[in-house]
Formats: structure tokens, C-alpha cells, sequence
């Protein structure tokens, strides 16, 4: 057997052949560029958009929960100093008189450096117990973030 | 599509295609086409798939473009490097590639392909593979230097470029490939029958 360390002599790329190839990678990088090149900013948009929508809902959601649930039943009640959550609080046994004049009736005690405010507001707290706050209009509880619990004023 | 001259350099048509010039790199696919597809086939012994190793060399070449500008005056260093590195990869990516073009709308000419020189190029596939499996018993980066520089006629200085090594490293690679392949081809068959013709080819220049 003759082992020849030389290759077959070179040949054409075939006319037809070539003129083929040569349309399919045109065609193949013509449709990269059209299709590829915004093709990656309008995914991350997509995604981008269906993120911040989720966020968006879940946030009015949250909202509209925390401005209208209802008073959780519970055996105590949160006395504020001032309009604040991170004010002092006395905690007080939630009887039969109302949060608000629950209140009113130990706010000098509870907080005898404390001018007794003229007005309270009954609030859901986030615990879904009930806070109350010195009031000096009428949407304190939605300035705290909070709903207003109605019927325990 | 817009026309392109077509006596342009390669490092013109290279910096159209750059700015994304789809037509300019056509024109470098046929001008060098047939160089890579001979290289391509003195690699795989198979015509066909050297065809399909064509395609994908430039298609590479084509996303590569962005990287960097042309630094030698033609074209050919940098894809005979793509064309070993595709050749390196062949196996897993091929046929992933092959689909990809046959899902391409284009009408299928109506040329018999090698109808005509058909039994010289499966005489060409036969005495390839037959070297190809004493050639395969070199290591892989010597295999690349004795492709490039011998069988594909580049210089030491392009094939170094290509395959991105020194081209003192080019040098040490050939001499100690083209030893060990005339090793080789003494010891496989009986002495006497060994046709140790010189390894360089006449390459058709295009």
C-alpha cells in the first residue's frame, strides 16, 4: 500500500453551490441583524413591565386592605401619645366602654407630661387591633396609614 | 441589497461588514470560500460536510466582525483560525448549525452538484481519509500548523496569526509534526511503499 503524505489536490467550491451558500448566509446574518438586535431590549422591557405591573398591584392591594379591613376582636387597646406609631402607648383591657373613651379617660394618667388632647381617633393598627390617637382632623388615621375603625369611636 | 464593488480589499469590505454591511461580506464569502472549503475538507475527508464547515466559519466570522478591525490585509488569517476552531468543535455544534440553515427559505438550484467530476472527488474523499488516520495520530496542535502551513499554503507568519500562538511556536510545532508524520508513515506500512513526497501542496490561489 502507498501511503501519500500529500493531500488531494485543491477543487472549486462547486458554482452553483457557492452562489447558494452565499444567499443562505446572507439571508441567515440579513435576518440576525433585523430580528436579534431589538429583539433583546423588548424581552427586558416585557419583563420589566410585567415585574412593575406586579409590584404595582400588590402594593394597591396592600393598600386597599390596610385602609379598609375591619377591627380583629381583641382584649386590648393601644393608647398613643401623639399622632405618631412610634409615639409612647399605654396599653389598656379593652371593656365595654369605647377605644376612644377608654382613652381619653386615662391619657393624663398614662402620660401626665402630656397636654390631654381635645379630640381622639380610633385607628386599625396593622395588628388588626385597635390604636387610638390625639386627633386634629378628621383624616388622622389615613395620614398614619391607617383605616379608621368605624363604630369604635 | 445594495451593490458592493467587488475589487475592494479585504480590510474595506471588512470594515463594511463592520458597520453592517451584509452585502460587503458576501463578497469575502466568495472570494475565500473556496479556500476555507478545501481546508475544511482536507480536515474531515468529506466534501459535504466540508461545505456545511464553510457555512459556519463565515457565520462566525460574521458575529465576530464587531471585535476588532482587520488587522492584516486579507481576510484569510483570521478565518482559516475560525475554520480550526469550528473544525475543533465540529462534533457538538454541527449539527445544530446544519438545521439552522436548512430552516432558510432558499430555492435549491437545480445544479447536479458534483455529478460531473463525481468519481474524482470520492477518489479525493477516499486517499483523504486514508491520510487523515495516520494524520489524526499527531497531536492536535501539530495537526494545525501541518494543515495550515503545508497542506493550505499559508506563511509561518499567517498561520501564527490564525492559530494565535508565536511563530517561533509555529515553527517548533511543523518541524516536530512533519518528523513525527513520516514516523508514522514508515512504520504503517511495509518499508519501500511509503510515498514520502514532500508535504507541501500547490495550493490554488483565488
Amino acid at each position: 500500500m502507498t501511503i501519500r503524505l500529500t493531500p488531494p489536490p485543491e477543487r472549486d467550491f462547486p458554482a452553483g453551490r457557492l452562489q447558494q451558500r452565499k444567499e443562505q448566509l446572507v439571508s441567515q446574518i440579513s435576518g440576525a441583524s433585523i430580528a436579534t438586535a431589538p429583539g433583546r431590549p423588548r424581552r427586558i422591557l416585557v419583563v420589566a413591565a410585567a415585574v412593575a405591573l406586579a409590584g404595582v398591584l400588590t402594593a394597591a392591594a396592600y393598600a386597599g386592605y390596610a385602609l379598609t379591613r375591619p377591627v380583629t376582636p381583641v382584649k386590648t387597646i393601644g393608647c398613643y401619645e401623639t399622632d405618631s406609631l412610634d409615639a409612647n402607648t399605654a396599653v389598656l383591657a379593652a371593656g365595654t366602654r369605647s377605644p376612644v373613651a377608654a382613652c381619653a379617660r386615662k391619657f393624663a394618667s398614662a402620660f401626665p407630661d402630656a397636654q390631654p388632647p381635645a379630640q381622639f381617633a380610633a385607628c386599625v393598627l396593622p395588628s388588626g387591633s385597635v390604636g387610638v390617637f390625639p386627633s386634629t382632623s378628621a383624616d388622622t388615621c389615613d395620614g398614619l396609614g391607617l383605616a379608621a375603625a368605624g363604630g369604635q369611636n | 441589497m445594495t451593490e458592493v464593488a467587488t475589487e475592494l480589499s479585504d480590510r474595506a469590505l471588512w470594515e463594511q461588514a463592520r458597520a453592517g454591511h451584509e452585502a460587503a461580506f458576501g463578497v469575502l464569502f466568495e472570494r475565500h470560500a473556496g479556500r476555507i472549503y478545501n481546508h475544511c475538507f482536507r480536515r474531515t475527508g468529506d466534501w459535504a460536510l466540508a461545505e456545511d464547515l464553510t457555512s459556519t466559519t463565515f457565520l462566525l466570522a460574521w458575529r465576530s466582525r464587531g471585535r476588532a478591525p482587520l488587522e492584516a490585509e486579507s481576510a484569510l488569517p483570521l478565518l482559516y483560525g475560525i475554520a480550526t476552531n469550528v473544525l475543533r468543535n465540529q462534533r457538538r455544534s454541527l449539527r445544530r448549525r446544519r438545521e439552522a440553515f436548512a430552516r432558510l427559505p432558499v430555492e435549491r438550484t437545480e445544479e447536479p452538484d458534483f455529478a460531473e467530476e463525481g468519481p474524482t472527488r470520492l477518489d479525493d474523499q477516499a486517499a483523504m481519509r486514508v491520510l487523515l488516520q495516520l494524520f489524526a495520530r499527531l497531536p492536535r496542535r501539530e495537526q494545525d500548523v501541518i494543515a495550515l502551513c503545508d497542506w493550505s499554503g499559508l506563511s509561518y507568519d499567517d498561520a501564527a496569526s490564525a492559530l494565535d500562538i508565536p511563530i517561533g511556536t509555529v515553527r517548533s510545532r511543523l518541524a516536530r509534526g512533519r518528523s513525527r508524520l513520516r514516523e508514522l508513515a514508515t512504520a504503517t506500512g511495509p518499508e519501500g511503499d511509503v510515498d514520502v513526497v514532500p508535504l507541501r501542496i500547490e495550493v490554488n490561489k483565488q
